[in-house]
């Protein structure tokens, strides 16, 4: 008997047990890990983030250019041929002047001059600060409004969540770019003050709150709808059958399983910051000169289109390049916290 | 359901007024700077702030100021520029509609049977090579910025190919009435057309994809194979038909957000004198009553295509239709 | 005219590759239905018995599983048949029920066009008067109001409804074998005597084979002529209901058939239940897979025990009849 009780089974079973109790968390990293696009998409990212942060260092000693400042009268060696920067137009009429077009070495005017003479791939960096910086603010913004929104909304219900709401009902039903255009209009040229906040006109603030505004439904109404499920749930039923105060269920209960669906969204929201940011800088309402972003530096090229087309075509590819891998990030997130993509069996 | 429906309007006017008391808000109540001076765009002299002051009721309180906003742009229409002297804002903005609808009217037919081939194709071969392929290509499309897109197409088919067979018949930028030349009105807009859709298209083959894979997976699938009508039959009369409520509502909010303003950046690009187009070049003027005209009503037609969208939602899905 | 048996299943395995390792949902199972025969298959959740119903309806569509074995149906395999052929067998000479009433109908068309559907596509039959045919299969379940049912929506009926609506689209091409997945489960109490009813009253109307698969020994005692007991993935014990239910040979069950009050006489001071969980598919122990929960258990378990006994009522297990004989708990007055 006692031998036939030695067998495998009870083995496996602990080692089911030991799976079943791996945290949620820890499942999602290693499925995370396993995904193998979405760790090339992560390094990618990182690889564009170092890469950007690295701006003033590629200005001084390879451009060897201030980016922000005019350079009509500039000159540059080009294998060992001094040339004007602002070249005399050879297109068209003639009449102008054309800057200078990519060099394709490491170096000075790698990707050639602006309308201004200034550097485009040193501008490519440091626009490409900006544009991070301004999504990772306006997502973090976002996120947090529409986490207090979203949960204060579902959890206390009645009068404040209708309040909440309807709010959201009409920032949604305004069309994004209308009212990023309707706050840029009349908080661009002046200075704002709130409380103790002072925003100057031109100040990146602006653009971060405008973006960080604009999506808070987008994720607030999912985080609405899960916290009400959440409140119906057996175990918050349990709590509060147990007498556990409001904010001890809002902590302990709700928010732990509220955290993964914004985690899903980080990637996603980073994504739609980095697309509105370069709208909205291509609009001129965005990022202000001499400030750049990947959006402006495709708005100054869009004059130089048919003649240097490099000006606004490289912006572009780093946009599509950054946002492509956020979006397959995402998609790999979403997957991993997602128990619903869990393999089914037959 | 009727009540339903009447429910649903009256939500829908609360809305619209939240709207207008927003827009309202934000031109006249800005703490920081002079409403006057915004309206009367730059360099305004004395006197014409001074008529705005008056015409806008500025020195009133603000419901009246509202009321009188509200009247010029819906009772009397008058709202008039100040950056381009007496010209009347609301007529000229009924006069772009009818660009803006042709652009997005034709880009959402691209995008729709587009994003239902994409999504249909990729959701039935789930995980082959083909799904993979398309799934990448889809994020790669919602990927770009839709204004940098149409600058590419414009490099492509107004310069380096312009001169090719490809593109030899596009017309330069500009929109050409369908009344006045219909093979005009579709050459204008063909590429347009196509740069818009692109970025619909990846999105719609994406939710469709997951939608039906979702659904693919219900217990009904499985009763409908266990009937033993074809495969072709249970994906699109239990599968796609299923998956394709939560597509047309999204359908119906995208299309209405486009109308109203979200195709300003491909007008833009295009030379498109559509309302976006109007509203791009009243930012570049500051001329504020125009922006607040193309504000207001393009937010009223997006509120209007969101109870549409509800409507057409109780019709597809039997369920909504009774909840209400 | 040779017998034959309507349905033959012979070797029967059923395996899904998964990150645990292979996963043995169905291990070599044979079993034969007659014409006009009700035979219950029985066993906890995890014993393959779902899946051996999927698997003759060829549901299984995962590219994860590996099916081997043989299933004739009316003289025909049915393993390995293409799309095409078996769409011409299933719907119409075998129907399928399943477990959930409130999830097997699409939300979106009516009753009525889901039934019109499956008839439609078995048989050369006009849209009108596959509607009229629809309405009497309605009818004929003991819906009321039968005209107006066909066209509602699922949502709109009860769950008891709802199953007598997914038996009327099973029941519609008059099929010889009706496939029921725990057809009672998800219902309430009453309502699931009426269904049980109801498939009984099938076999007498239309002459249909059932094979009932269900955890609930009640059913089977109800309704079943034969009982299939099934242990990860094995038919452990199979025989008439009545000898099975009497005197069954398995040490599963009788834990199995212990594990429920007896239906009359004095209730036993305590209801025994079986020790342990049923093993993981995906790593099953060596020889009888029921060893490490068996009382009875002993070396000569670690071989593989197959099915033997009297003909007609067999088991797969080692000990040898006297002592089966010895160890069985008497079970009074059940079936």
């Amino acid at each position: 008997m006692s031998s036939v009780e030695e067998t495998d089974a009870p083995a496996a079973s602990r080692q089911g047990q030991a799976k079943a109790t791996e945290s949620p968390w820890a499942t999602a990293f290693r499925k995370l890990r396993r995904d193998r696009a979405a760790i090339v998409a992560l390094a990618v990212l990182v690889a564009i983030v170092v890469v950007c942060l690295m701006a003033p260092l590629y200005a001084r000693h390879v451009a060897m250019t201030d980016p922000f400042v005019t350079n009509l009268n500039g000159t540059v060696m080009i294998a060992g041929e001094e040339r004007p920067v602002l070249e005399p137009s050879t297109t068209g009429l003639g009449l102008g002047l054309t800057p200078i077009g990519p060099t394709w070495e490491f170096g000075p005017f790698m990707l050639g001059a602006d309308n201004q003479g200034r550097d485009v791939a040193a501008r490519m960096l440091y626009g490409g600060r900006n544009s991070l910086f301004i999504a990772f603010a306006s997502t973090l913004l976002c996120l947090v409004l529409a986490t207090l929104v979203g949960t204060t909304a579902g959890f206390f219900g009645g009068i404040s969540d209708t309040i909440l709401s309807r709010i959201l009902d009409v920032l949604w039903a305004f069309p994004i770019f209308l009212l990023a255009i309707s706050l840029s209009i009349v908080l661009l040229n002046q200075t704002l003050t709130i409380g103790p906040w002072r925003i100057t006109s031109g100040s990146l603030a602006l653009p971060i709150f405008i973006i960080g505004i604009v999506y808070v439904p987008y994720v607030a109404r999912p985080i609405r709808g899960h916290v009400q499920t959440l409140m119906g749930a057996e175990f918050v039923t349990a709590a509060v059958g147990l007498g556990a105060s409001p904010w001890r269920i809002l902590i302990k209960d709700i928010l732990p399983n509220v955290v993964p669906r914004i985690v899903v969204f980080v990637p996603l929201i980073l994504a739609l910051s980095m697309i509105i940011e370069s709208a909205l800088s291509f609009l001129s309402i965005g990022v202000q000169p001499p400030g750049a972003s990947w959006g402006t530096i495709i708005q100054d090229g869009q004059g130089l289109l048919y003649s240097r087309p490099a000006v606004a075509l490289v912006p572009g590819i780093a946009i599509a390049v950054t946002v492509l891998a956020l979006n397959i990030l995402g998609d790999g997130v979403r997957d991993a916290l997602d128990p619903k993509s869990a393999m089914r069996i037959g | 359901m009727i009540y339903a429906l009447a429910a649903r309007l009256g939500q829908m006017a609360l809305v619209m007024f939240g709207i207008s008391v927003v827009v309202f808000l934000i031109f006249f109540a800005t703490p920081g700077s002079d409403p006057s001076a915004r309206i009367a765009g730059r360099n305004a002299s004395q006197e014409t702030l001074q008529q705005v002051r008056h015409d806008f009721g500025l020195d009133r309180p603000l419901p009246v100021q509202y009321a009188l906003m509200m009247k010029k742009l819906f009772v009397t229409r008058d709202l008039t520029s100040f950056v381009n002297r007496g010209q009347k804002v609301i007529p000229t903005v009924t006069r772009a509609i009818p660009i803006t609808l042709s652009l997005v009217i034709g880009a959402a037919l691209l995008w729709l049977i587009g994003g239902l081939i994409v999504g249909l194709i990729a959701g039935a071969t789930k995980g082959s090579w083909l799904d993979r392929t398309l799934m990448m290509i889809s994020l790669a499309g919602v990927s770009m910025p839709v204004f940098w897109l149409g600058e590419v197409a414009n490099l492509i088919t107004q310069s380096r190919f312009h001169d090719s067979w490809a593109f030899s018949w596009v017309p330069a930028l500009g929109y050409v009435p369908f009344g006045r030349d219909p093979l005009g009105w579709f050459q204008a807009l063909v590429i347009p057309w196509i740069v818009l859709a692109t970025l619909y298209v990846g999105l719609y083959g994406r939710v469709l994809r997951a939608s039906l894979i979702e659904t693919m997976q219900e217990d009904f699938i499985r009763m409908a194979r266990a009937k033993g009508i074809g495969e072709r039959q249970v994906l699109l009369r239990h599968g796609l038909r299923t998956s394709l409520v939560a597509f047309v509502t999204m359908f119906g909010l995208d299309f209405g957000a486009l109308v109203g303003g979200g195709a300003l950046l491909t007008e833009v690009v295009f030379g498109l004198q559509g309302v976006g187009k109007l509203t791009y070049d009243a930012l570049q003027t500051l001329d504020l009553p125009m922006i607040m005209a193309t504000v207001i009503y393009a937010s009223f037609f997006v509120v209007m295509a969101n109870f549409v969208v509800d409507v057409v939602h109780m019709f597809l899905d039997p369920r909504v239709r009774d909840a209400f | 005219m040779r017998f034959e048996p309507l349905l033959e299943v012979k070797d029967l395995t059923v395996h899904f590759r998964s990150e645990e390792g292979l996963v043995e949902a169905v291990r070599g199972v044979s079993f034969n239905v007659g014409r006009n025969e009700i035979l219950g298959l029985v066993g906890e959740s995890g014993s393959g018995k779902s899946q051996t119903l999927l698997a003759i309806m060829g549901l299984i569509d995962s590219p994860n599983a590996v099916l081997s074995g043989s299933i004739r149906f009316e003289g025909q395999e049915l393993m390995g048949l293409p799309r095409r052929a078996l769409d011409r067998i299933r719907g119409k000479k075998i129907g399928m029920i399943f477990q959930d009433p409130m999830t097997s109908l699409t939300p979106v068309h009516t009753i009525g066009a889901q039934i019109v559907e499956t008839l439609r596509a078995h048989e050369q039959i006009g849209r009108k008067a596959a509607k009229d045919r629809a309405v009497e299969l309605i009818d004929a379940v003991g819906i009321p109001a039968p005209r107006s049912v066909a066209d509602r929506y699922p949502h709109q009926l009860s769950g008891g409804m709802r199953q007598r609506a997914v038996i009327a689209m099973a029941m519609s091409c008059n099929p010889a074998l009706l496939l029921a997945d725990e057809p009672t489960t998800a219902l309430d109490v009453t309502v699931q005597a009426q269904i049980l009813d109801l498939i009984g009253k099938l076999r007498e109307d239309f002459g249909s084979s059932v094979i009932l698969v269900t955890h609930d020994l009640g059913v089977v005692a109800e309704t079943a002529d034969k009982v299939n007991v099934m242990y990860a993935g094995r038919i452990v014990e199979e025989g008439p209901k009545e000898a099975v239910f009497l005197q069954p040979r398995h040490p599963y069950s009788w834990g199995l058939f212990g594990s429920i009050p007896p239906f009359d006489g004095p209730r036993p001071a305590r209801l025994s239940a079986i020790p342990g969980a049923p093993p993981k598919l995906s790593a099953l122990p060596k020889g009888c897979s029921f060893r490490p929960r068996c009382p009875h258990a002993h070396d000569a378990c670690l071989q593989e025990p197959p099915l033997a006994g009297p003909v007609g009522h067999r088991s797969a297990c080692v000990l040898p009849d006297a002592a089966i004989e010895e160890l069985a708990p008497r079970q009074e007055g059940a079936a």
